[in-house]
């Protein structure tokens, strides 16, 4: 893994037009901005993982249990 | 064309049935086309079908029948689909407990035959909503009665 360290305003860019920016720390809090081409999904790991893991667990349903 | 090995037996299909999802679903990248079928001829409830592997198969209702006011955000473009699917989820032998999933719903365009599940990131819609707890109470008040 890549390693950087940023100040406040500093960015980062990635590939062809995504660039993440450094606003804020707060204790053990960074807040951080994106800016990406419509086309680029950006979200949180913990919501997409989560995501995952309903897809997993849907995928069995037995047509049974269907109540109409 | 036939598509066996399937929780519904054998389905039938035509090539123009084919729903195909560049994406795949969230965690199943390798599924990316689909069929679409009803559950019953009188059922809300629809199957999504792989067919590159027939075993899977998701269920999925329009999310707008269980919360009316249901919209899915502003930074998807309207013209990129024509349907709005969420995905059920139901404990095997507890119908009543089924949810469905209100921030990664299905996009779906009948016409173009395209598909994508997308993530509603600035909504507090849940993974997990209840389908059924009007029911689960009304039951509780037959019992009580």
């Amino acid at each position: 893994m890549l390693v950087l360290t940023r100040k406040i305003n500093q960015s980062i860019i990635v590939g062809n037009g995504v660039e993440i920016i450094l606003l804020e720390t707060k204790g053990d809090q960074a807040r951080i901005g994106i800016k990406a081409p419509r086309s680029v999904t950006v979200h949180r790991k913990e919501v997409y993982e989560q995501i995952e893991l309903e897809n997993h667990s849907a995928r069995n349903v037995n047509p049974l249990d269907l109540p109409f | 064309m036939i598509l066996s090995g399937t929780r519904f037996g054998e389905v039938q299909y035509n090539q123009s049935d084919i729903f195909y999802f560049k994406e795949g679903l969230l965690g199943f990248s390798q599924c990316q086309h689909f069929l679409l079928h009803p559950h019953s001829e009188t059922s809300v409830f629809k199957w999504l079908q792989n067919i590159e592997e027939p075993s899977l198969a998701w269920p999925i209702v329009n999310p707008c029948i269980y919360v009316p006011d249901y919209q899915i955000d502003s930074s998807i473009d309207k013209d990129k689909y024509t349907e709005v699917f969420g995905i059920v989820n139901i404990p095997t032998g507890r119908p009543l407990e089924g949810t469905i999933n209100l921030i990664a719903p299905i996009i779906i365009d009948l016409k173009k035959l395209l598909g994508k599940q997308v993530i509603l990131e600035t909504t507090n819609y849940q993974v997990k909503y209840p389908l059924f707890d009007d029911l689960k109470k009304s039951n509780h008040s037959n019992n009580a009665a």
